[in-house]
Order: structure tokens, then C-alpha cells, then sequence
């Protein structure tokens, strides 16, 4: 199996605004060719990271190294390689969508061809759009555009914080479709922060759960996902009764108000219901999530 | 940098806020202009009510080359207020729009991205003077004709022959370039330290309305401050229109408002080199 | 009494004969005028006007006679208000003044008689006093009160002993310096004036015309004496 290159490492990653430590040591490693996700709830530190990665704030402390050789203090050599989009996109309103990638193409080294906008214009699917003014787009469009602007310079690595923010229920699956065929067809590498899983799970390969400026958990998706191990919430007719019962198979029952909840494997979930079921208990609820997923909960929650 | 520098100018000069400005000055010019065609004999008895009882003035006083002197004059407090509504909204404002975060991601140095903003703000300068030149000047001109200029002094009158005229007034503009780039820079500087659109300018308008004001109180307690007023300074383009020129006394006011302007934009740089972009 | 009624005799016998030789001065002055209706010639005028920087201008002067005055300039000029041929034009009409002898003084180095003209119904001129050059016979110098502005003074010089019109007028005048405040001249850049330095301080304003290239009597068109400046 080939070993993929890192694109991307951090490590030691650490920044104060004042006394609040938004950072604490942070530690992430992206390989080239994957969509990587960065999950935490609000407040995590994901932004603050991104930014850092494309030199908006400075790091207190640790170190960023993009294609294994270049680091923040040369930052300006490694983002004619990168895009990106952080938080929202946002643009003149009073230039045209077109006019706004125009203005984005100056800042870079190299000069980007009429032909190259236009076919990104085309990529992002506002072909017909592009000469109206941004004021006019929607929110999906806009999100397209910043896409589109992010593509500019033919990047390898393109980073979205929260795209799909904002967008409809339609605009989030163009956007994913976007996303992937970003990776697919162009062979990009996608660092994208989310606070939904779901959204991680259905895009990433790799990713890595951020918690109140730490990476609590980092690994391949459907390796941290797909975990056998899940935890069973239960609501039966009688609750005390089908603790004992469950118990008596070598598990260890928590009762909760209306529920019992215990851990289990996944395949071990039929022979429980069918016990329960022989004893006449009646089931009204059976939930179960993954090990990680639950623990993400937790923590959005909190 | 000169990519940058054309992003920057696209940016500038295609909002509609760039051109309230230059709105208002062909405005304003227009409406001097019809002014003094109608009553610029008047306005003219007026001022010299006093003076007229020995010495009577002969000639044409009410022409082109004083009607652009007074535009200058009446414009002088204004011009800056304009060209700060989009100077010191050209950092701040793309804060507050979020588009600054973008413009930052793009591989240019922070350097260069403030250098060009600073050469924007002088171009918009320029653009402004440019406009007034054509129209306080060209246009005057084309209306009342040439003629030699009467300049009232606060301590007495100077006329300055017709044929000297264009090259003051070039000095003037020159001059007035010196000043509106201090102020500029000024609020460049305020537009770096902010994230909203609108302080910077109102914090630019008080700072030159409030040294204006001091500058016009004729009271001895505010000498001392004086030295220190830049716009005390900018008023000095009038002096171009003095006989004999205080030629040493101008370029140091000149001098003195490019040094303004360098500490600010310095002081832009310094800040910005190092502003966490959190907006 | 008798002695009273003597010495105002006397007096009025003096004066009659001082204001018959003045007569006599001013007869001739006044004939020379009389062979003046129509001149032309170049003039440069000069300024030293406190508190008005001006530079010397050429241009053309035009006289006509009753009372037609111009300089004509292609830029700014200060004049006098009243034309310097005025007190020549009130000379010419012997029953609306008196002309009394006042003495003698030198102008310039010429011995000159001191005339006062004191116009019999005083309008705008209070008195004039003449300085007529006892050889030559022309004004040298005159001074004249006027109600509104004061008085002002012409000092004449000739070119040559035989000249009707002097080369040189020069006319000078106690004036107010023209002061105005910063807010209403936009004059911010001036050095401060103060109200004490600009209150109730006169000066003395001097305007020179050098006339050359005259034309006498070869008539002048009124369309020149019409206004088109304002």
C-alpha cells in the first residue's frame, strides 16, 4: 500500500487572545489527496486554527509545516498552493461575481487566465450568473463563488471552514457533491471544519475531533466510525425487569429516567431484543450510535 | 505589486461611495460657478466696502482665475472629509465586509497589501484634485475668462498677474495633493486600527474639524499648540498665492506634511504587520 | 472800534489782493487745460499700497474732456478715486470757488505759491490747496480734503520746462489697512492678526503713474470709457 504524503502538519500548536487560551497545543497531520475533517462544537478552536494555517493570526506558540518543507514565517511561498474559504464567503457586493475572481486572480504571483475564470465560473455552475452583481446571489451561489475563488490558483490544498453554513438543504448537497469532486477530479486536497459529523462522515477520509483548543481524537473516518462498539439506549415496558434480563447476559445496565442504556456490539443488539422480546417485555425504543458519535454529542452538548 | 496595486484601484474606483465625492465637487463647483455669475459683483462690493473709499479697484476683478481661487478656498475644509469617507474605509470597511480575510489568504505580503492600499488613497487624492482642477479651473476659466487674481489675506490683498497664474495654481494643486495624502494617510492609519466602517472617517472628519477650528481662533493661548496642527499646515497652498512666495516656508510645510504622512504610514504598517485578522 | 474796522479792512484788502494774484496763478493753469479736450498716452502705474501687494502694470490712459477718465490695463489696477484731472476740471469754472493766496512752500526743490481753493458750495471737496510752481506756473502739488476720505495728495513732475502735462502723478492717501478676519478670508495660513494691531492704525497708500507717449487732442472714442470689468 502506497504511504501518502503529508501535506500538512501541525503540531504544538498554541495561541492566547489575552487570557483566553483558545489553542492549547494543538496537533494535526493532513495527507495529500484526502478530504480531512476538523469536527468540533463552537468554540472549539477550528477557526482559530484555520487561520493560523493561512497566516490571518500568528500562533503564541508551535509550528505549521505545509509540503513537508515550508513553514509559517515562509507562508507567503506555500499559499500560492492553497485555497481557501474561512468562515463565510464574502465578496465586493457591488462588483459582478466574475469581476470579484478577477480582483481575487490579481493577488496572486502568476497570472490567471480569462479562460481559467470562466471555467471555473463553469465548475461552480453560475455560468449565466457571473456578470451580476454579488449582491444579487444567494447564499449557495455566494458559497459557490468563494469555491471558485478558492480554486484560482489551481491549489493542492483547499481549506473550507464551516462551508455549508447557511446554505439549504439543496446548497449543502451541491456543495458536498462540489467537495468531493474536488478531491476526485482534481486530485485536491480538502481540509473542511465542520461542527456536524454527519457532514464530516459523509465527506472526509481523515479527521480529527477538536475540543476546547485540543485534538481530542484523530484517525481515518471510517475507522473512528465504524467502530463495532455502540452504545444502546432502551425503552421497554418494564424497565427494572429487562435490566436483570440484560444484565444476566454480561452486560452493564444503566437506567436512566425512562431508559436503560448499556454497551454493546453491534451484532450483539438482535440476541438482547429477541431475550427481551421471549419475556414478554415490550420494546417501544431501541437507539443505538457509535462510541464516537456519542461522544461528540456530549460534547456539542456541553 | 502592481497586480495588487491594480486589484486595489479596481476596488476603489468601482464603488459608489468613491464618487459622492467627486459628486459633490462638481456640485459645489457648479453652484460657486453660478454664484458668482449672477452676484459675483456684489460679493465683491462687500468685501471691499472698506477699502474702497480711497483706492477704487479697476479691471476685471470677478473672473475665472479667482473663482477657482475661492473654490480652492471653500473646498479646502471639504476635500479631505471627502477623500476620507473612502480612505478610511479602505481597511476598516473590508473588516466589516469580511472581504479582508480574503484579500490576506492570497499569497501577498501584508506590506504590499497596506503600500498598495496607501497608493490607492494618493490616487484617489489625485483623482479629486484632478477633478477640481478641471472643473474649478478649466471650467471657471471657460466661463469668466482669464484675469489677474485679487487674494483677500486676513492682513491684505495681493494681485497676482494673470500670466504667473497657472504655475501657482499647479503649485496649489501640488500642494493640495501634499495635504490631502496626509490626510490620507491619516485615516489609513485610523482605518488599520478599526473594524468598522465608520469610525475612521468620523474620527478623521473631528481631528481636522477640530484643528480647523483652533487654527481660525485669532487668540494668542492657542499659539503654542499651532506648530503642531497639521492642518495649520495645509492651509499653507494659499501662500503660493502671496507676493513675494514664502518659498522656504511652504516646502517646509510640505515637508513637514510628508513626514505626517510617512509616521502614519508607518505607523499603519507597524500595526498591521501584526494584527491578528479576527473579524 | 476804528482801529478794529481798520485792521479788518486791511485784512480784507489783503485778501482781495492775495486772492486776485491766486486768480492770476490759477488763470494760467487754467488756460493751459483749456487747450486740453481729447489725450492718449501710455501709462505705468505703480503701487505701494500697505497691506496690498500689487505689481507696476503698463497700460493706456485716456482723458476727455468734461470729465471722462480711464486707465485701461490688461489686469488689476488701483486708482485714486477721483480722476487725477478732477481738481484741473473744478478749476475751470472761476465762480464756483474761491482762490486765496496761502503762503509759499517748496515741492521737489521748486519755490512754489500756496493756493487754497475753497469751492463756494461744498459737496464732496472740502478744500483744496495748490502748490504752484512760481517760475513755471503748474501744479506741483496738491492736497485736497475731502469729506469721506480724508485727505489726499498729488505730486505732479514735469519731464520738461515747457510741458502742460507732468510725466510723473503720483497720488498718495491716509488710508485703513484692509484687514479681514481668518473666518471670512479662508486665510488660515497667515500669521495671526490680532484685533488690538488692526484697530485705528492709518497709513499712507501711494499710487505712481508715469505717463509716456502722449497724445494730445486726437480724439478719443467714448466707446473706451465704458465699463466692462466688474
Amino acid at each position: 500500500m502506497q504511504v501518502k504524503e503529508t501535506i500538512l502538519s501541525v503540531t504544538g500548536l498554541e495561541k492566547y487572545y489575552g487570557t483566553f487560551h483558545a489553542l492549547k497545543g494543538l496537533n494535526l497531520e493532513v495527507k495529500r489527496g484526502e478530504i480531512f475533517g476538523l469536527l468540533g462544537p463552537n468554540g472549539a478552536g477550528k477557526t482559530t486554527m484555520i487561520r493560523i494555517l493561512v497566516g490571518l493570526i500568528k500562533p503564541n506558540k508551535g509550528t505549521v509545516r505545509y509540503f513537508d518543507k515550508i513553514d509559517l514565517k515562509d507562508l507567503n511561498d506555500a499559499l500560492p498552493r492553497i485555497g481557501s474559504i474561512i468562515e463565510e464567503p464574502r465578496f465586493y457586493p457591488y462588483l459582478s461575481g466574475k469581476l470579484n475572481l478577477h480582483v481575487s486572480a490579481r493577488y496572486y504571483p502568476t497570472k490567471i487566465s480569462n479562460k481559467r475564470i470562466s471555467e471555473l465560473i463553469e465548475l461552480v455552475g453560475l455560468t449565466g450568473r457571473e456578470s451580476d452583481r454579488v449582491s444579487t446571489y444567494s447564499q449557495g451561489m455566494r458559497q459557490r463563488l468563494g469555491i471558485a475563488q478558492a480554486m484560482l490558483n489551481d491549489p493542492e490544498i483547499i481549506i473550507l471552514d464551516e462551508p455549508t453554513n447557511g446554505l439549504d438543504p439543496k446548497g449543502i448537497i451541491e456543495l458536498r457533491q462540489l467537495i468531493i469532486r474536488l478531491k476526485e477530479e482534481f486530485g485536491k486536497t480538502v481540509i473542511l471544519s465542520s461542527h456536524i459529523l454527519s457532514e464530516v462522515e459523509q465527506m472526509a477520509d481523515s479527521m480529527a475531533i477538536i475540543n476546547k483548543g485540543v485534538c481530542v481524537s484523530q484517525g481515518n473516518v471510517s475507522e473512528l466510525l465504524s467502530t463495532n462498539t455502540v452504545n444502546v439506549s432502551l425503552e421497554t415496558s418494564d424497565l427494572p425487569a429487562s435490566k436483570v434480563m440484560i444484565e444476566t447476559m454480561g452486560f452493564k445496565v444503566r437506567q436512566e429516567q425512562q431508559t436503560l442504556e448499556f454497551q454493546t456490539e453491534l451484532e450483539s443488539i438482535p440476541k438482547v431484543v429477541a431475550k427481551l422480546t421471549a419475556a414478554d417485555q415490550k420494546i417501544f425504543r431501541l437507539d443505538h450510535r457509535r462510541k464516537l458519535e456519542d461522544y461528540f454529542l456530549k460534547l456539542t452538548a456541553a | 505589486m502592481r497586480r495588487i496595486l491594480e486589484a486595489e484601484i479596481i476596488k476603489a474606483f468601482t464603488r459608489p461611495r468613491s464618487y459622492i465625492g467627486m459628486g459633490s465637487i462638481i456640485a459645489l463647483v457648479a453652484l460657486i460657478d453660478a454664484s458668482f455669475y449672477f452676484t459675483g459683483k456684489e460679493y465683491i462690493d462687500l468685501l471691499f466696502q472698506n477699502f474702497d473709499q480711497v483706492f477704487s479697484l479697476e479691471g476685471t476683478v470677478v473672473n475665472g482665475n479667482l473663482i477657482c481661487f475661492i473654490i480652492l478656498q471653500t473646498l479646502i475644509i471639504q476635500l479631505p472629509l471627502l477623500v476620507a469617507l473612502v480612505t478610511g474605509d479602505l481597511i476598516s470597511g473590508e473588516a466589516a465586509m469580511g472581504t479582508l480575510r480574503y484579500s490576506l489568504t492570497k499569497p501577498i505580503s501584508r506590506f504590499k497589501f497596506i503600500s498598495a492600499k496607501w497608493i490607492t488613497a494618493m490616487l484617489y487624492s489625485l483623482g479629486i484634485l484632478l477633478l477640481l482642477g478641471v472643473f474649478a479651473y478649466g471650467l471657471s476659466l471657460v466661463i469668466f475668462g482669464p484675469g489677474d487674481l485679487l487674494v483677500l489675506n486676513a492682513d491684505g490683498l495681493v494681485v497676482i498677474r494673470d500670466a504667473e497664474l497657472f504655475c501657482r495654481f499647479m503649485a496649489a494643486f501640488v500642494f493640495a495633493f501634499i495635504s490631502l495624502t496626509t490626510v490620507a494617510s491619516l485615516s489609513l492609519m485610523l482605518s488599520a486600527f478599526s473594524n468598522n466602517s465608520v469610525g475612521p472617517i468620523v474620527l478623521t472628519m473631528v481631528v481636522i474639524i477640530v484643528f480647523t477650528v483652533i487654527s481660525s481662533f485669532e487668540m494668542s493661548f492657542f499659539d503654542p499648540i499651532m506648530p503642531f496642527l497639521f492642518t495649520n499646515h495645509m492651509g499653507l497652498w494659499r501662500r503660493l498665492f502671496s507676493d513675494p512666495i514664502p518659498t522656504a516656508e511652504i516646502v517646509q510645510s510640505a515637508g513637514i506634511l510628508v513626514l505626517h504622512s510617512l509616521v502614519f504610514f508607518g505607523i499603519t504598517q507597524y500595526h498591521f504587520k501584526n494584527k491578528d485578522i479576527i473579524e | 472800534m476804528k482801529k478794529l474796522t481798520a485792521i479788518t479792512l486791511l485784512v480784507a484788502a489783503t485778501n482781495f489782493s492775495w486772492a486776485q494774484n491766486a486768480n492770476e496763478i490759477i488763470k494760467k493753469i487754467r488756460t493751459n487745460f483749456q487747450t486740453i479736450n481729447d489725450l492718449k498716452c501710455d501709462v505705468q502705474m505703480n503701487f505701494d499700497i500697505p497691506g496690498v501687494a500689487i505689481e507696476k502694470i503698463n497700460g493706456k490712459m485716456f482723458y476727455k474732456k468734461p470729465d471722462k477718465f480711464r486707465v485701461q490695463t490688461k489686469g488689476l489696477i488701483f486708482l485714486p478715486k477721483q480722476n487725477p484731472f478732477e481738481q484741473l476740471e473744478l478749476l475751470d469754472d472761476p465762480s464756483s470757488y474761491i482762490a486765496i493766496l496761502a503762503g509759499e512752500s517748496v515741492v521737489n526743490g521748486i519755490a512754489c505759491h500756496n493756493i487754497n481753493i475753497i469751492p463756494n458750495n461744498p459737496e464732496e471737496l472740502v478744500i483744496m490747496r495748490l502748490m504752484v510752481g512760481k517760475q513755471d506756473g503748474r501744479i506741483h502739488k496738491s492736497e485736497l480734503t475731502l469729506k469721506r476720505e480724508g485727505t489726499v495728495t498729488y505730486f505732479n513732475t514735469y519731464a520738461n520746462a515747457t510741458d502742460i502735462l507732468p510725466r510723473e502723478m503720483e497720488f498718495m492717501a491716509d488710508f485703513r489697512r484692509f484687514k479681514m478676519p481668518k473666518a471670512i478670508s479662508g486665510d488660515f495660513s497667515s500669521t495671526p492678526v490680532r484685533q488690538d494691531e488692526a484697530q485705528g492704525k492709518y497709513e499712507t497708500g501711494k499710487v505712481k503713474m508715469i505717463l509716456s507717449n502722449v497724445e494730445l487732442n486726437r480724439k478719443v472714442d467714448d466707446s473706451v470709457f465704458v465699463e466692462t470689468g466688474s
